[in-house]
C-alpha cells in the first residue's frame, strides 16, 4: 500500500528525516527534501522538533518539505503544524512543494489522522506548486485562489464532500495535476458522482488541468461512466483509476468508449479484473499507444455467505 | 557414514537437551551435532520432566528447549485433568506457573548429577517467558523497550481503555504476560468510539462465556463489544500493555528484526516483513532481505541494532542464548527491543557470518576449540545487574 513506506524521493529530491541529532546537515550539499518530524519514540512534541529544525538546517534554501507524523494524531492536531508551518513562512522563501501529513500506516492509520482545513497553507505560501495531503478525517478546503499551484492530492481513506466542494470552487489557474483519493464512505468519504460533477462539466477554474487521479474509489466502474461522456476527458492526458475497485464491466466500458483513447496515459492499477479483461485492456489501448498500468490485482472480500465484495485500497 | 569425531572432542562431555522427541527443533539440533563430530545428544523428554523429576546424565551440559508443540506437555505444564484444546489462548498463567516448577526440577536435578551444567540458567528463562518481568529488567538496565502503560497490571478492557485516554495513549500492544509465538497479543487503537484490535486470536461467543483461539489469519475486530471480550478473557492470564512504536518500513513491507545473540554476540539476524502490525512469520508475514535493510539504514545504524540486541541479551548473562525482536523506528535510527525470547532459535536457512546455523552456532559456543569441556557461558561481563 502506498501509505506502508516514507518516501525517499519527494518533488524529485532525496528526502531526508530531520532528527538534529546524529545525522550532521551538510551545508553546501546537494538539495534535498526533509521531513520533519516527530520521534514517537521519544515523544520530543512536534513544536521542538520544529523548533529545532529552523534552528539547524538552512530553510532559506529549502525547495520541498514534508511534513511527516506531528504526533498521535487524535493528541496533536493538525492545527498545530500548520500553525507552527504558515507563522513562519518567511523563513521557507524558496519552498515549492509541500507534503502535509506524510504518515505511514504503522504512524496512524490514515483515517485516523486528524486533519483540518489545509487552504491556509495555500495563501501563506502564494508560489507553492505542489501540495499534498495525507488524511480525511475532518478534511477542509475553503475556496482559495492561488496562481502557482500546478499540483494538488489529497490522499485519503474517505474524502468528505465538503473537502471537494472547497476545491473545485477555488481558482487554480496553474493547475495541472488533481488527484482524489475518494474512499470508503464508513471512513468519512461521502464524496458522491455529482459532487465531482463541476470538474466533469469541464472545471472551468482549473484550465491547465491535464491530470486527474480519482483513486482509491469506492466504485471506479461507476467513474467510467460519467468520465466517458464529461467535457473535461478531452483535455487530459493522463487518467488515474488506480488503488480502486475496477472490475470487468469497468473495462468493457473503458474499451467501448473511443474518448480513453486519446489518452497517453491511463494508470488501472490496484485493480479487481480478470486475467482476460486485463489482456483486452492491454491489446485494446496498445493500438492507440496508451499508456495502461495495470499492475497489483486484487481479490474480492469473500464473505461468509458466499457473497464478495470489493473494497478500495486503502481505508481504515 | 557417521563423521569421523572431531580429534579434540573425543572426550567431550554430553549434551543433554529438554525437548519434544520428533520435533524439528530436536532433529536440527542432532543434525548440528553429528555435523560437529560431537556425541549424539541424550533426549530428555519435555512430557516427563512436565510430570515430574527427571535424572540428569552426570557432566552432561544441558540445555533447554521449547516445551511447545506437544499437547500432553502443555496439558501437564498446565497442570489439567482433561486434555487440552491446543488452539486456545488462555491458560498461560498456569501454564508459566507449571513451566517455573519444572525449571525448579530441571535445576535440581542438574545440582544432584556430578559435572553436570545448565546452559541456560532456569531463574533467566522464568524472566524471559514473563514479558512483565523481561520489560521492566531491559529498562531498568538502560536497554530500549516500548514504554509500558503507566500504572502497573491492568484487570480488564474499561481500565484500560481509561488509562488510555488518560496517558495519551490512543495505540497500544496488548501481550499475554507469558505467551509466545504472538498468541494472544493485540494491536490496541482505540480513541472515543472507535476501536481498532488487530489480532491472530478468533473470539469465539459459546453459552458457556469467550473463548479465544489462535487462528492463523490475523483479523481486525471494530466493534467495541468485541475489543472488550478480547481483552477482558486476556488480562485473566496477566497481560503487559506497552505503547506501539511504529515500525520501520522496507520495500513497502511494515519490518521488524528477529537477532539472535549466542554468547553474547549477535550471530543470525531475520527481517520480518508483514503487511500489518503483526510480523510473526508463521502469520503471514515473509522474510525481508537483511543486505536491503542493511544498506538501507547504512553500516553504523545496523551495528547499533545489533549491538542494542546483544544488550539486551546481556541482561541475561547466564543464558547461552536469547532471541531479540528489535523494532526499527520509520527513519532507521532509533531501536527498542520488544520482546526477548528464550526459545527463538528455530531459524531454519539462517547462517551466521561464519556460516553456521543457529544450532551450530550455540554448538560453537559450547564447545570452545579446545580443551573440550571448558563451558563458555559468559565470554563477557553481562551488561546490566538482575
Amino acid at each position: 500500500m502506498p501509505n506502508y513506506t516514507h518516501l525517499a524521493e519527494f518533488a524529485g529530491l532525496p528526502v531526508l528525516t530531520f532528527t538534529g541529532e546524529d545525522d550532521p546537515v551538510p551545508p553546501d550539499g546537494p538539495p534535498v527534501a526533509w521531513r520533519v518530524s516527530t520521534l514517537s519514540y521519544e515523544g520530543e512534541p512536534f513544536a521542538e522538533v520544529f523548533a529545532r529544525f529552523l534552528e539547524e538546517v538552512d530553510t532559506a534554501r529549502l525547495t520541498a518539505l514534508i511534513i511527516g507524523c506531528w504526533g498521535f494524531s487524535y493528541d496533536v492536531h493538525a492545527d498545530v503544524p500548520l500553525g507552527l508551518l504558515t507563522d513562519r513562512a518567511d523563513r521557507f522563501p524558496a519552498l515549492r512543494s509541500l507534503f502535509f501529513g506524510e504518515f505511514t500506516q504503522e504512524e496512524a492509520e490514515i483515517s485516523w489522522i486528524n486533519q483540518t482545513d489545509v487552504s491556509p497553507l495555500l495563501t501563506a505560501f502564494p508560489e507553492l506548486t505542489r501540495l499534498r495531503v495525507r488524511g480525511g478525517t475532518a478534511l477542509r478546503f475553503s475556496p482559495v485562489e492561488h496562481a502557482s499551484l500546478r499540483h494538488l492530492a489529497f490522499e485519503t481513506g474517505g474524502l468528505p464532500a465538503e473537502a471537494v466542494h472547497g476545491v473545485l470552487e477555488s481558482r487554480l489557474p496553474g493547475l495541472e495535476h488533481l488527484e482524489l483519493w475518494l474512499g470508503d464512505e464508513n471512513y468519512g468519504g461521502d464524496t458522491t458522482i455529482d459532487d465531482l460533477r463541476p470538474l466533469l462539466d469541464g472545471a472551468p477554474s482549473f484550465p491547465g488541468l491535464r491530470e486527474l487521479g480519482l483513486r482509491n474509489a469506492p466504485d471506479t466502474d461507476a467513474l467510467v461512466g460519467p468520465l466517458a461522456d464529461s467535457a473535461l476527458l478531452p483535455r487530459l492526458h493522463t487518467l488515474d483509476l488506480s488503488l480502486g475497485t475496477l472490475g470487468d464491466g469497468g473495462a468493457e466500458r473503458l474499451l467501448a468508449a473511443p474518448a480513453f483513447r486519446a489518452l497517453r496515459r491511463l494508470d488501472l492499477h490496484g485493480q479487481y479484473l480478470s486475467a482476460a479483461a486485463v489482456e483486452r485492456l492491454r491489446a485494446g489501448f496498445a493500438d492507440s499507444g496508451v499508456a495502461v498500468e495495470l499492475g497489483d490485482q486484487r481479490e474480492p472480500y469473500k464473505w461468509r455467505d458466499g457473497s464478495e465484495r470489493r473494497y478500495p485500497s486503502v481505508t481504515e | 557414514m557417521n563423521p569421523r569425531p572431531h580429534p579434540g572432542r573425543a572426550a567431550a562431555p554430553a549434551i543433554a537437551v529438554v525437548g519434544v522427541p520428533g520435533g524439528r527443533r530436536l532433529e536440527l539440533f542432532g543434525a548440528a551435532a553429528r555435523a560437529a563430530g560431537l556425541p549424539e545428544p541424550v533426549v530428555l523428554p519435555w512430557r516427563e520432566l512436565a510430570a515430574g523429576p527427571v535424572a540428569v546424565p552426570p557432566g552432561a551440559l544441558v540445555r533447554v528447549d521449547s516445551p511447545g508443540g506437544e499437547p500432553e506437555t502443555e496439558r501437564l505444564l498446565r497442570g489439567l485433568k482433561r486434555p487440552l484444546d491446543p488452539h486456545r489462548v488462555e491458560g498461560t498463567a498456569a501454564w508459566y506457573a507449571g513451566f517455573r516448577a519444572a525449571l525448579h526440577r530441571l535445576a535440581a536435578a542438574a545440582a544432584a548429577a556430578p559435572g553436570a551444567r545448565l546452559v541456560q540458567d532456569p531463574a533467566e528463562l522464568a524472566v524471559m517467558c514473563d514479558k512483565r518481568a523481561c520489560q521492566q529488567r531491559l529498562g531498568e538496565a538502560g536497554v530500549p523497550v516500548p514504554p509500558a502503560l503507566p500504572g502497573g497490571p491492568v484487570s480488564g478492557y474499561a481500565e484500560l481503555r481509561r488509562r488510555m485516554a488518560e496517558h495519551g495513549r490512543p495505540r497500544v500492544f496488548v501481550k499475554p504476560a507469558h505467551g509466545s509465538s504472538a498468541s494472544g497479543v493485540v494491536a490496541l487503537t482505540a480513541w472515543g468510539e472507535r476501536v481498532r484490535a488487530t489480532t491472530s486470536v478468533e473470539l469465539v461467543r459459546t453459552p458457556a462465556g469467550v473463548e479465544l483461539y489462535n487462528n492463523l489469519r490475523v483479523r481486525t475486530y471494530t466493534r467495541p463489544h468485541d475489543a472488550a471480550a478480547l481483552v477482558d478473557a486476556l488480562c485473566a492470564d496477566g497481560v503487559r500493555v506497552e505503547g506501539w512504536l511504529p515500525k520501520a518500513s522496507l520495500d513497502g513491507r511494515t519490518i521488524d528484526l528477529r537477532v539472535l545473540v549466542v554468547a553474547g554476540r549477535a550471530t543470525h539476524t531475520v527481517v520480518r516483513a508483514a503487511t500489518g502490525p503483526i510480523t510473526n512469520l508463521h502469520l503471514g508475514a515473509e522474510r525481508g532481505d537483511p543486505a536491503r535493510l542493511r544498506a538501507a539504514m547504512g553500516a553504523g545504524r545496523w551495528r547499533s541494532a545489533l549491538a542494542v540486541a546483544e544488550r539486551a541479551a546481556g541482561c541475561f548473562p547466564a543464558t547461552l542464548h536469547a532471541a531479540v525482536d528489535l523494532l526499527v523506528s520509520p527513519c532507521l535510527r532509533r531501536f527498542a527491543v520488544c520482546e526477548v525470547n528464550a526459545f527463538g532459535d528455530l531459524l531454519p536457512g539462517v547462517l551466521s557470518p561464519e556460516g553456521r546455523d543457529s544450532y551450530a552456532e550455540q554448538l560453537h559456543a559450547m564447545y570452545p576449540s579446545a580443551p573440550p569441556g571448558a563451558l563458555q557461558v559468559r565470554p563477557r561481563e553481562p551488561v546490566c545487574t538482575p
